[in-house]
């Protein structure tokens, strides 16, 4: 590990414990919390309906009041022992990718050379472990559902490959200091704008994530209609396993791309060496914002279907990330070469 | 998940080298289940994700409401008649009094005749509406869902205005209307139909006209021509398959003779998803028109009819009567044994001949679009089960 800190009297299994609750306490849940509540809110107001108002000040605990109920649905001990294993995987899988995540240098526990692959490693065993809970429910909607995540976390895995390949051929490396220190704290600095094919693979990466994770359009698998949300039999506390997993993944996905295209933790001066805190602050910013075009997208767009899905990664989503890749490659050696 | 490892695919590999032969399962949804439009039970033969075929079981909603009239009086029965389909509730209550009303030789006025044409079409948007709602919850979309609600809790308020209820109006009556339906009420009416006219950009800019939407619901579960009539299908459902048959224009009833009106029809060859969706937008807007000449022709007069009539004594004998309900043709058997209860009371809903064709339409279909077929052939348990 090369975090850069040294934390003393802990070692490095208790250190990253440490890391890891910093990061669950003041940093996903938080944001999780805030972002259910803020979507909630706005895609209320552009449906043309209220929203949680409620539960506290303006419905803001409503997320809380959701949790409390889930916990008392079901009976104890309702999930089967293959469902709690293979939860006990996704979180542990999640936990791998918050292991290599730039919310701030401190708190980067891991950043080897192939550093921001790392993430995407997490959400393949992610995408497994939701295709195998799918089949240990014994039910065809359950092996619908763990087909329909798996075909579409492969095939969306591969435009996303080669768009974080992009940036890292732009970086010259493909570890997360490498990426970060391409970038400076100003938009015109981020590598989102470092060339046209960067920006084109912004877009590519946003939406290869969406289809990874089966958001909404691409929620064919966890559609609440002819599968019903693909958690057929999953009930109460599972559910809410199920949704919190969900919402980090898209967190830790949002990330990655406010890192990886929006400067991630840069400040204003010498951002490497600024308070964690604030960075955090910075790349929490970044990702409610990302998270919120997500959310909007999904709130508007009509769901798509699986097939057309994996149609849209391998024949548009694949060649144009490839395009990116090349370019970007292209664009960086005519650069060096003047 | 059942599967019968004996039997093969029926689907050719395109190269013709070997056969894949892959077991096919059965899933049986319902009754209870997001996906269906009410209480039935739906047995699939899958391959893959491919129905195979569809087997099709109702009777879960049945309520004997039939039989309700026989035990209640004439006029009572009007009331009985909005359970039937609480969504066409005023189509179910026309047929009823047009049969009554041919029993007893008891004409309607001309201003009560408008009245009634005026809220057929009132409630023909309603349904329509509901139906777009379905759809757009079938396909994820969410927003317009919530946009479509809204737009229809404005069609829900005016018959609250009418008749002091939203669905269950219990408003006509034999020779007449409920209640006299008032200037402002009028107004009321042609500022909502207005309002609505602008909706219908909001609606196709975010699914009408969504990529998403048309390569989901364009050629998928299309219904031809031959089929739409050999199986008896009538109202928009069959007009999107070309197949143009509409009762207000066939053999009109109420004021609809004196109505300048088309009917929307969808291209021989169409009859998809999208083509049942888009004759419904269509009709929409040509109800509004119809809504506009019945304010604008209204003549002046009684609507009373056999309002304060409580007990009505219809002459023995039998008739039979149709109307254009928001699903299709609805008819009405009505029979008298000249007392003050309906002897037989039997009703013919459009949405028999809709579920009917499911299995035919179902095979061959993606199982996710499963919810948006079912959602497409607006079928209504309540109408069918009675």
């Amino acid at each position: 590990m090369n975090g850069g800190s040294d934390f003393g009297f802990l070692n490095e299994m208790g250190r990253a414990a440490a890391v890891l609750f910093v990061l669950q306490c003041f940093f996903i849940i938080p944001i999780v919390y805030l972002h259910g509540y803020i979507e909630r809110k706005f895609a209320g107001d552009l449906q043309a309906r209220v929203g949680p108002n409620r539960v506290g000040p303006a419905g803001a605990l409503q997320g809380l009041a959701d949790a409390i109920k889930l916990m008392q649905k079901g009976r104890p001990g309702e999930l089967g022992r293959a469902e709690v294993f293979w939860f006990s995987c996704q979180i542990a899988s999640l936990h791998l990718a918050l292991a290599a995540l730039p919310v701030a240098k401190e708190l980067l526990l891991s950043d080897p050379d192939l550093g921001i692959l790392i993430p995407l490693w997490g959400f393949a065993v992610l995408s497994v472990n939701a295709m195998m809970a799918g089949s240990a429910r014994g039910r065809l909607q359950g092996v619908l559902f763990s087909v329909r995540t798996a075909t579409q976390a492969t095939l969306g895995l591969m435009p996303a490959v080669f768009v974080i390949c992009s940036v890292a051929v732009h970086a010259g490396g493909f570890s997360w200091q490498a990426v970060l220190d391409a970038q400076g704290a100003f938009p015109f600095s981020w590598s989102l704008f470092a060339n046209p094919f960067l920006f084109v693979g912004f877009f590519v990466f946003i939406v290869a994530g969406m289809i990874i994770l089966s958001l909404p359009p691409f929620a064919s698998s966890w559609g609440d209609s002819d599968l019903q949300r693909g958690q057929a039999g999953v009930a109460g506390v599972g559910m809410a396993i199920m949704a919190v997993i969900r919402m980090q993944g898209r967190l830790i996905w949002s990330v990655m791309v406010a890192s990886l295209f929006l400067g991630g933790w840069r400040l204003p001066g010498d951002s490497h060496g600024a308070f964690w805190g604030l960075q955090m602050m910075v790349v929490g910013v970044k990702a409610l914002f990302i998270l919120l075009i997500i959310s909007v997208i999904g709130a508007v767009m009509p769901r798509i279907r699986v097939d057309h899905v994996n149609e849209l990664s391998w024949r548009v989503l694949g060649p144009v990330s490839l395009i990116c890749l090349i370019g970007s490659a292209l664009w960086s050696a005519g650069g060096a070469l003047l | 998940m059942n599967s019968d490892p004996g039997m093969e695919s029926d689907i050719a590999p395109p190269w013709g080298v070997e056969k894949l032969a892959t077991d096919r399962s059965s899933l049986v949804l319902g009754p209870y289940h997001s996906s269906l439009p009410g209480l039935m039970q739906l047995a699939l033969d899958l391959d893959g994700e491919i129905v195979v075929s569809a087997r099709v079981e109702t009777g879960f909603a049945h309520r004997g409401i039939e039989k309700v009239f026989e035990n209640h009086s004439w006029t009572a029965g009007i009331a009985v008649a909005d359970r039937v389909d609480p969504e066409g509730a005023i189509s179910c209550e026309l047929a009823y009094c047009l049969a009554v009303e041919r029993l007893m030789g008891v004409p309607a006025s001309p201003r009560s005749q408008v009245i009634r044409t005026m809220v057929s079409e009132l409630s023909r948007i309603s349904s329509h509406l509901g139906f777009i709602a379905r759809l757009a919850r079938a396909a994820g979309a969410s927003t317009l869902f919530h946009y479509v609600q809204r737009d229809r809790e404005r069609f829900l308020d005016l018959f609250e205005l009418l008749a002091g209820s939203r669905f269950s109006l219990n408003f006509l009556r034999f020779g007449g209307v409920g209640a006299e339906v008032s200037d402002g009420l009028i107004e009321r009416i042609l500022e909502v139909c207005a309002a609505m006219k602008h909706r219908f950009k909001e609606y196709n800019d975010i699914f009408s006209y969504n990529h998403g939407f048309l390569s989901r619901a364009t050629g998928t579960a299309t219904l031809s021509l031959e089929a739409a009539r050999d199986y008896g299908l009538t109202g928009p459902t069959a007009r999107a398959s070309g197949f143009g048959i509409d009762v207000r224009k066939w053999s009109p009833y109420a004021a609809y003779g004196a109505m300048d009106f088309d009917i929307p029809m969808a291209e021989a060859g169409a009859g998809d998803v999208h083509a049942r969706y888009m004759i419904r937008i269509r009709e929409i807007v040509q109800s509004m028109e119809i809504v506009k000449q019945c304010a604008d022709g209204l003549p002046s007069g009684s609507s009373e009819g056999m309002r304060a009539v409580k007990r009505a004594f219809v002459p023995k004998g039998e008739a039979w009567s149709r109307v254009e309900s928001g699903r299709g043709m609805l008819s009405c058997h009505v029979i008298s044994d000249g007392g003050e209860r309906p002897k037989r009371v039997r009703f013919r809903p459009a949405g028999r001949a809709a579920l009917d064709v499911l299995p035919l339409v179902l095979a061959g279909s993606y199982i996710e679009d499963l919810p948006i077929i079912l959602a497409s052939m607006d079928l209504s348990l309540a109408e069918i089960d009675r």
